[in-house]
Order: structure tokens, then C-alpha cells, then sequence
């Protein structure tokens, strides 16, 4: 009976720390997963015009075929190949989400880095409107401001940038916040460096990291947001192939049971979205190892 | 048969860093009413045998050896729903930190009658009439019975926690550091507190320690652990009037002694033993004053050189 | 800080580039119309007044006055749309906290198993899901495939329950009126479904990660000790534990459960606020715009606050 338990428990341990071994965490594989999806996703885009077999906004067949071998993903209700269209969809989806994002850590590291170095009322004022920006529903923000300002990819991508400047101050703020505290920038500052120094070298070389996570996680949820607005008319005026605006059309027709319209361009985005989530989610767990769980 | 018999007992722990030997070959009895102290440094695996005697060794850790015979039943061959009937009501636990070891959200009335409740059939009325009874017993108004623990000292919260361990007048109750965390004053409260509590309650002790000092004033038995393995077991007087073990007659000496003043504070000179690769033949030969090649090269194995004394040592046979 | 936020309304919509007027009108629109418009809506005066004024309606409670059709107070359409915003708000909210606290509770306590793992990929994978996609998804598997849900509406159309609260739900409920009840119900499960499973995906993570800090803790395994049966140490002592910080996260997690209620409302066309604000947005009804605009913004601030005050209430350590 001694002996059996024995056994059984240390070999299976012993498998176990190999399996350890070989698989490096599931961390990894999560952020090479999210990696390779998106690899993917993004040679599809750049290479749209020579992988999609239709032009997406003329008329190429009948209308509202389910898919066939020649239409692998169906026709819409104007006869358009919903293929291609799905392909092409990722130009915009990227493009608004990459700029807004772009737009979003241009705008809210600088304003972090200041607020956390220079505390006090500055960051006291800076720290409570960011927040109350925070606080609000973002797409109801971007409806609002996508509403005044009107259609068009720019102003998209200004609409979804506001709602998430907040993210990386705070984010950045807080990193800064906490490095302020470490005793290298002390020492630093004991060797006479001077402020501006202080600031750029350690504190922002510190933060890269965590912003680089960040910004793949906000690509994902900027994505959405896109999508949400053209799903709700805000969006890109058409014929631009957008998925979001598919998705609002095909709704029209889903009664009738016509399923490809929807089911093709919300999966894609899906792809899209879980790429960045889950290598934004991968980089995090590896970039900032939480205690090693057992 | 005795109340618990421990035989052979191995736990080990399957961490990232290798595998701990926690303890290796430990054994020992405990009779009806008696009082077993478990001495060692930290990390010698006395607190990792006090939870495996009531099988709560914490993940990675794993029971891989031995039996532990309560009441003539194998608890190792026990599937966990007849254990839980064992724990708290037939052995019952105090744990080191007072801070820690009540739920914060719940009243400490309630801590005790879901106890009760959830071993015998009683109403919820004659459980808190118990829970009432329980307090003034342990020294702590009745009136506080629906307070919540963050309301009470450290010192009366682990009156609360050996309060709950006896609520079920259990056989045996396993008191893990039960002081470490407390002052000294409060200590002694404690201590005074048990002992009146064992009197009355008439259950076996296994008082888990590094604290000479209360073993000394509450123990029958005393095993001393190093490094997972056991040095010595012995009656308590022997123990303290004449220590055999080397380790144990340092861990004695360590004692501050108030009253000579000229005594320099004596230490064991080495470093605490790794568990995953530890020192060949006995555990602690490296920091032994008196070892021998042979101490390198075998293991000592426990020997039995008076009634009640086994050492675990070359010096004195084997 | 809901004054910066409606300061910051304020400034979104009528500061940003982007003319109201232009945009309600059209840039076709003759120049008089134009400034007539702009005259009406006070939008030609200096723009620190124009603050003024809308910060002294706002606390009486007057957001203006709709454009359109019959030109009434916005406060009273908001509010006849606000109820049912509120039903499907609660029931995915129900939905949510059920399925992402369970979940949670469950990846923790089989903690590093296949279980465990499973449930936080399906975290991470369903809150990638769009929600108007997924809930268009469940009609066609539940309202056109399977035909067992309604995928519109609220209730049945020749069904209209009157009533105190104007919660379908609890309305019928109260009136007795059993197939009133069935029938909103039945509507309110998808979208509720749609809603609350998206949202879940953050509270398994949520709940997982407190609860193994909790289970960690000593009192969990001093209450084993006790004898005490599995289920009760882990939701009455550690899920309970876990649960507090977990609340906050709800009062946080609220503008996101708005955010996807417009979604929804779309999708399901449901006649909630977020339909009306969608509706007036095609409309260019600026007056009702804003109005909803500054609605949600008051409704979040509310149950921040709300959150905040049963916290307190909840943690013995700060009651005591």
C-alpha cells in the first residue's frame, strides 16, 4: 500500500514538471495563438486584392445565395459576393482601430507621464477628468461624438480615440506613480540627473511593456466599438465593405433564415478581436508574472 | 490499541522547485488524555504532520506514506466524506494566527453554531445557548456572541479558535503555534487557558511548537523534529533533565534564560536544512558539534534506550 | 465628477468640430434655415451663457424639448423608454453575475485543471463576441431555427400589461396576469442572454482571481478543519469573501452593461433608451441627443454611488 502511493504520486510528478517543461505555460501559447491569428488576419488584409475572388461592392451574381463553390461564403441582398467583402472588411476595421488606438496612446501617455510625475493639483484635475471619462459608457461617447461629427474614417477613429485616452493615462500614470517610488530614480536623482532625464530614461523605458500590452488589448475592444458603430448607422457610408455595416443589413434578412450574411462577418471580427485579446493577454501574463501558481 | 498511532509517516511536497521531504519516517503515539508536544524550527515539518493527522495537507503537499490509526481506524484509507465527520467534531485544530483564522464577514456566535449544527442535530436556539456557555467558559462575555472578529484582540480572538476546536468535546486537539503570534503576557493567558481546558474537557493534545518554553508547562510527550525527520521522543521531564539528542540539547540551551544574566546568547551555528537535497546520512550531522564520518555515511535510525526515550543518534548507540 | 462629465457632454456636443445645426439640417440646407435653427436652439449666443443655460435646466430637470413630431419634453420620453432599458439591464445584469461568479468560483477551486482552463478561455472568447452578433446568432438558432423565442419586442403586441413599475415582468406578476408574464418573459430572455453572457467573460476572470486569493487565506482551511462540507466552505465562507471586491467591479462594470444595452436594444428592437437615442440620432434630433446623452451619464454616477453606499453596508469592518 506505502509503496504503491509512492510510486504513482512521483511519477506522476515527474510527468508533470515535463509537460511543465515542454509547454513553457499557457501564457505563451495564448500570446503565439493570439500572434499567429493575427499574422494571419493581417496578410489577408494586405493582400485583400489578390485574395478575394470578386470586387465586394459591384453586383457579381444573384442575390441572396446561400454559399456555394463559387460564392464560398454566400451573396448578399444586392448580389454581392460576401467573401470578399468580408476580406476587404479587415482594411477598414484595421484601419480605424489601429489610428484610434494610435491616436489614444499618443494622446494619453504624454498626458500620464505629466499628471504622475507632477502630482499635485495638475494631477489632481487631469486625473479626475480622465476618469469621469473612464466612468462613462464608451460607446455611448463615440455615438454621441460620431454623431456630431459625421461619417467618415477619420472621424471614427477620432470618436473611438477619445474613449480611450483615459485607459493609458491612467495606465501610464500608474506605472509612473509606483516607479516614482522606486529607489533607483532616487539614486538617479543623488547622481544629479536632471528631471526631464529622470523622467524619459527609467520611467518610460519601465512603461513599454505594460503599453504594449495595452495597446493590443485596445485595438481588440477598439474593433468592436468600430463595428458597433457601423452596426448602428455611424459608421462608413457604403459601399465601403464594412462588418459592422454587414451585420446591420444582414439582420434585416436573418427572419427569413438567410444565416450568411451575419454568420461570416461576425466570425471574422471575432478572429480579429480574440487575435489581439489573447496576445495582449498573452504578453501581459509573461511581461508581469503574477505569483507562479502552483 | 492507543487513541492515534502514527507509523511511518511521509509527506512530501510536489513544488516547482522539487520535491520537499516535509516529513520523512515520522512516528509516535498518543494516548487518551495525554499531551504530546511537536518541537522543531521552522521548517522542520512539524505543522505540515499536524494537518496531515486531520489530512489537510495543503496543495502540492501529498500524504505518500505511512498510516495514522485514530480510534483503531486507518485515516489514510478514509474517503472524504467520513473524514469530515471526523474533523472538528473528534479532532479539532487551533490554528497559529488569530488574525487570519475566523472569516471576517462572520459573527463569531455564528463561527461556533454552524459548527455545532453541522456535526449534530440540534436547533439553532440550543446551539447558541451552547455558543453562550462556550464564550463564558473561555473568558469572553456572552453578550459579544453576535460581535464580528475584527472586534476582538488577538489574544481573545485565539480564545474564540480554541473554543471552536473543543465546541464538539473532540478526542484529540491539534494546537498548531498556537502562541507564536501573541504577546508574551497573552501568551501566558493562553497557556493557563488550555491547560484549564484539557483538564476539563479531558482530550489528548498535540501541541505543535518551537517554543521550549510552553511545552515544557503543557506536554506529556515531546517529539523533536529536524529537517523532516525525528531526533527524539521522550517523556517531557527526561526530556528537559536530561536531553540525549545533540539537537535537542542546543534547542534547550537556546532558551533565554532571564535569571543568568552573565549567559551569552548560544545559537546553532549552520544554515536550516534544504529539504529537496538534504544532508547525507543524519539530517543534522552539518551543524552537529559532535559528529562523526559515520554520521555521514548511514542514518541513524530511532532507538528505544529507556521506556519511554527513542533518540535517533550514533552517539548513543545504534 | 458628474459635473465634469456633463461639462464634458457639453463640450462634445457643441464645441467639437462638427455643426449640430448642419448636421440636423443637412449642409444643403438654405442659410436662413440655418440661422433660424441655430437661433432656436440658443446655439448663436456666446457659448459661456450658452453653458449656463444648460447647466440651470439640468437641475430642474429640463432637457429640452424634442424636434420632432410632437415636440415634447425630451425628460418625458426619456423616461417612458427608461423602464424597459432597466428590465433588460437587471435581467442581464442577473445573467451575468450568475454565470461569471459561478464560473469563476468553479475555475478557482479546481484550480490549474482542465476545468480551470476551460472556463478562462471561455472568458476570454465570449467577451470577444460582438454583442449584436451573438445575440443575432441566438435568434437564428432560438427565434427562426428552433422557433421556440421571440426575437423582437418586448411582449406580445396584443399583450400590454399596465402597471406600477412599468417592468413587463413585475407588472404582470403583480396583475396576476399569467400570460402577460410568460410573454414578457420569453422576450426578455435572449436579449438578457445576449447581454449578460458577453459581459460574463470579465467577472469569471474576476471572480477566479479573488477567489483564489481567498481560498489561500486561513480561515478557509480552519473551517475544513471544522468538518464543515465543501459547498459551504466555498460559497458561504469563500465566495462571500471573494464577493466584496467583486461588487465594485459591478458598479464599474455598469457603464459596459449600458454601452451593450443600446447594442442590444438595437438588435432585439428593444424599446429601451438606447433605441431612442439610436432613433434620434438618425433623426438629428440634437435637443433629444444631448438629452440622452446626459441621462446615462446621471444614471451611471447614480449607481456608482449605490454601489458604493452597499458596500459599505455589506463589509462588516466598515459598519462596525
Amino acid at each position: 500500500m506505502v509503496g504503491k502511493m509512492e510510486i504513482r504520486s512521483l511519477s506522476g510528478f515527474l510527468a508533470r514538471r515535463l509537460m511543465r517543461k515542454v509547454a513553457g505555460g499557457v501564457e505563451a501559447y495564448l500570446a503565439i495563438a493570439g500572434a499567429i491569428l493575427l499574422v494571419v488576419v493581417v496578410a489577408m488584409t494586405l493582400l485583400s486584392s489578390y485574395i478575394a475572388p470578386y470586387n465586394p461592392i459591384v453586383e457579381v451574381g444573384p442575390a441572396l445565395r446561400p454559399p456555394s463553390s463559387q460564392f464560398p461564403m454566400g451573396t448578399d441582398h444586392l448580389g454581392r459576393d460576401v467573401y470578399s467583402r468580408v476580406i476587404y472588411g479587415a482594411i477598414v476595421a484595421l484601419e480605424v482601430s489601429g489610428i484610434s488606438s494610435l491616436l489614444s496612446s499618443l494622446i494619453g501617455t504624454p498626458f500620464g507621464l505629466l499628471s504622475g510625475f507632477l502630482g499635485g493639483k495638475t494631477d489632481r484635475l487631469f486625473s479626475i477628468i480622465m476618469d469621469s471619462i473612464y466612468a462613462f459608457p464608451g460607446l455611448i461617447l463615440a455615438i454621441a461624438i460620431a454623431a456630431m461629427m459625421g461619417p467618415g474614417v477619420i472621424n471614427m477613429s477620432i470618436a473611438i480615440a477619445v474613449v480611450y485616452i483615459p485607459t493609458y493615462f491612467r495606465m501610464i500614470r500608474g506605472q509612473v506613480l509606483s516607479i516614482k517610488e522606486e529607489l533607483y530614480v532616487d539614486a538617479a536623482r543623488a547622481l544629479g540627473a536632471k528631471n526631464s532625464t529622470i523622467l524619459f530614461r527609467y520611467i518610460f523605458a519601465n512603461v513599454i511593456p505594460s503599453l504594449v500590452v495595452v495597446l493590443s488589448l485596445n485595438v481588440a475592444d477598439a474593433i468592436l466599438t468600430e463595428a458597433g458603430l457601423s452596426y448602428l448607422g455611424l459608421g462608413i457610408p457604403p459601399p465601403t465593405p464594412d462588418w459592422g455595416f454587414d451585420l446591420s443589413k444582414g439582420k434585416s434578412f436573418l427572419p427569413g433564415g438567410y444565416w450568411w450574411m451575419i454568420t461570416f462577418p461576425g466570425l471574422m471580427i471575432v478572429i480579429v478581436v480574440l487575435g489581439f485579446s489573447l496576445l495582449g493577454e498573452g504578453l501581459n501574463q509573461i511581461l508581469n508574472p503574477r505569483l507562479r501558481e502552483k | 490499541m492507543e487513541l492515534l498511532e502514527v507509523k511511518d509517516l511521509k509527506v512530501y511536497y510536489y513544488s516547482n522547485a522539487g520535491l520537499v521531504k516535509a516529513v520523512d519516517d515520522v512516528g509516535f503515539t498518543l494516548g487518551k488524555k495525554q499531551t504530546l508536544g511537536i518541537v522543531g524550527e521552522s521548517g522542520s515539518g512539524k505543522s505540515t504532520l499536524g494537518f496531515s493527522i486531520m489530512r489537510l495537507v495543503p496543495r502540492p503537499g501529498r500524504i505518500v506514506g505511512g498510516s495514522i490509526f485514530f480510534d483503531q481506524e486507518n485515516l489514510l484509507l478514509k474517503p472524504e466524506k467520513e473524514l469530515r465527520k471526523i474533523r472538528g467534531r473528534r479532532i479539532g485544530m487551533v490554528f497559529q494566527d488569530p488574525m487570519t483564522s475566523l472569516n471576517p464577514l462572520m459573527r463569531v456566535g455564528d463561527h461556533i453554531v454552524e459548527t455545532i449544527m453541522r456535526h449534530e442535530t440540534v436547533t439553532k436556539e440550543q446551539a447558541r445557548k451552547r455558543a453562550e456557555s462556550l464564550l463564558e467558559r473561555l473568558g469572553i462575555s456572552k453578550t459579544r456572541i453576535d460581535d464580528y472578529p475584527h472586534q476582538f484582540s488577538g489574544g481573545m480572538r485565539q480564545r474564540i479558535m480554541i473554543g471552536l476546536a473543543l465546541a464538539l468535546n473532540p478526542d484529540i486537539v491539534i494546537a498548531d503555534e498556537p502562541t507564536t503570534s501573541l504577546d508574551v503576557i497573552v501568551e501566558a493567558q493562553i497557556v493557563e487557558l488550555m491547560r484549564q481546558l484539557k483538564r476539563d474537557f479531558e482530550s489528548s493534545m498535540i501541541l505543535i511548537t518551537h517554543n521550549m518554553g510552553i511545552v515544557a508547562e503543557l506536554a506529556d510527550i515531546v517529539v523533536v523534529m529536524y529537517a523532516g525527520k525525528m531526533m527524539e521522543i521522550s517523556d517531557s521531564i527526561s526530556l528537559y533533565e536530561n536531553p540525549f539528542h545533540p539537537y535537542t540539547k542546543a534547542l534547550l540551551r537556546s532558551i533565554p534564560n532571564i535569571r543568568l544574566t552573565s549567559q551569552e546568547l548560544t545559537f546553532i551555528p549552520g544554515l536550516p536544512p534544504d529539504l529537496i537535497n538534504p544532508p547525507r546520512g543524519c539530517r543534522f550531522q552539518p551543524r552537529c558539534k559532535h559528529a562523526m564520518p559515520r554520521c555521514i555515511e548511514e542514518e541513524p535510525p530511532l532507538i528505544k534506550l529507556e521506556p519511554t526515550r527513542k533518540v535517533a543518534c550514533f552517539l548513543h548507540g545504534g | 465628477m458628474i459635473i465634469i462629465l456633463l461639462s464634458i457632454i457639453f463640450i462634445v456636443l457643441r464645441v467639437m468640430p462638427g455643426d449640430p445645426v448642419l448636421a440636423m439640417l443637412g449642409d444643403k440646407a438654405p442659410i436662413q434655415q440655418v440661422e433660424a435653427m441655430r437661433h432656436q436652439l440658443g446655439l448663436d449666443r456666446p457659448l459661456h451663457i450658452q453653458f449656463l443655460d444648460y447647466v440651470s435646466n439640468l437641475a430642474r430637470g429640463d432637457l429640452g424639448n424634442s424636434l420632432i413630431w410632437g415636440k415634447r419634453p425630451v425628460i418625458v420620453e426619456i423616461l417612458e423608454h427608461f423602464p424597459a432599458t432597466l428590465e433588460l439591464t437587471i435581467a442581464s445584469m442577473i445573467v451575468m453575475l450568475l454565470v461569471g461568479v459561478l464560473t469563476g468560483a468553479q475555475a478557482a477551486y479546481r484550480r490549474n485543471s482542465p476545468v480551470d482552463y476551460g472556463l478562462r478561455i471561455y472568458g476570454i472568447v465570449i467577451y470577444s463576441l460582438p454583442i449584436f452578433w451573438f445575440g443575432m446568432i441566438l435568434q437564428l438558432i432560438f427565434g427562426v431555427y428552433l422557433k421556440w423565442l421571440p426575437i423582437a419586442g418586448r411582449i406580445d403586441p396584443f399583450l400590454s400589461p399596465h402597471g406600477v413599475t412599468s417592468l413587463y415582468t413585475i407588472d404582470s406578476l403583480i396583475a396576476g396576469d399569467l400570460l402577460g408574464f410568460v410573454s414578457a418573459v420569453q422576450h426578455l430572455i435572449l436579449p438578457s442572454l445576449t447581454l449578460g453572457l458577453v459581459l460574463s467573460g470579465i467577472f469569471t476572470r474576476l471572480t477566479r482571481v479573488h477567489m483564489l486569493d481567498v481560498l489561500r487565506q486561513d480561515f478557509v482551511t480552519a473551517a475544513r478543519a471544522r468538518g464543515l462540507k465543501e459547498n459551504t466552505v466555498l460559497y458561504k465562507h469563500a465566495l462571500k469573501n471573494a464577493f466584496i471586491p467583486i461588487l465594485t467591479m459591478i458598479g464599474l462594470q455598469f457603464a459596459l452593461l449600458l454601452a451593450g444595452a443600446v447594442l442590444t436594444e438595437s438588435t432585439f428592437s428593444w424599446p429601451g433608451m438606447g433605441s431612442y437615442l439610436v432613433e434620434r440620432i438618425s433623426y438629428r434630433d440634437f435637443p433629444a441627443i444631448q438629452g440622452a446623452v446626459v441621462f446615462f451619464a446621471v444614471l451611471v454616477a447614480a449607481v456608482s454611488v449605490t454601489v458604493d453606499m452597499i458596500y459599505a453596508y455589506l463589509d462588516p469592518r466598515i459598519r462596525y
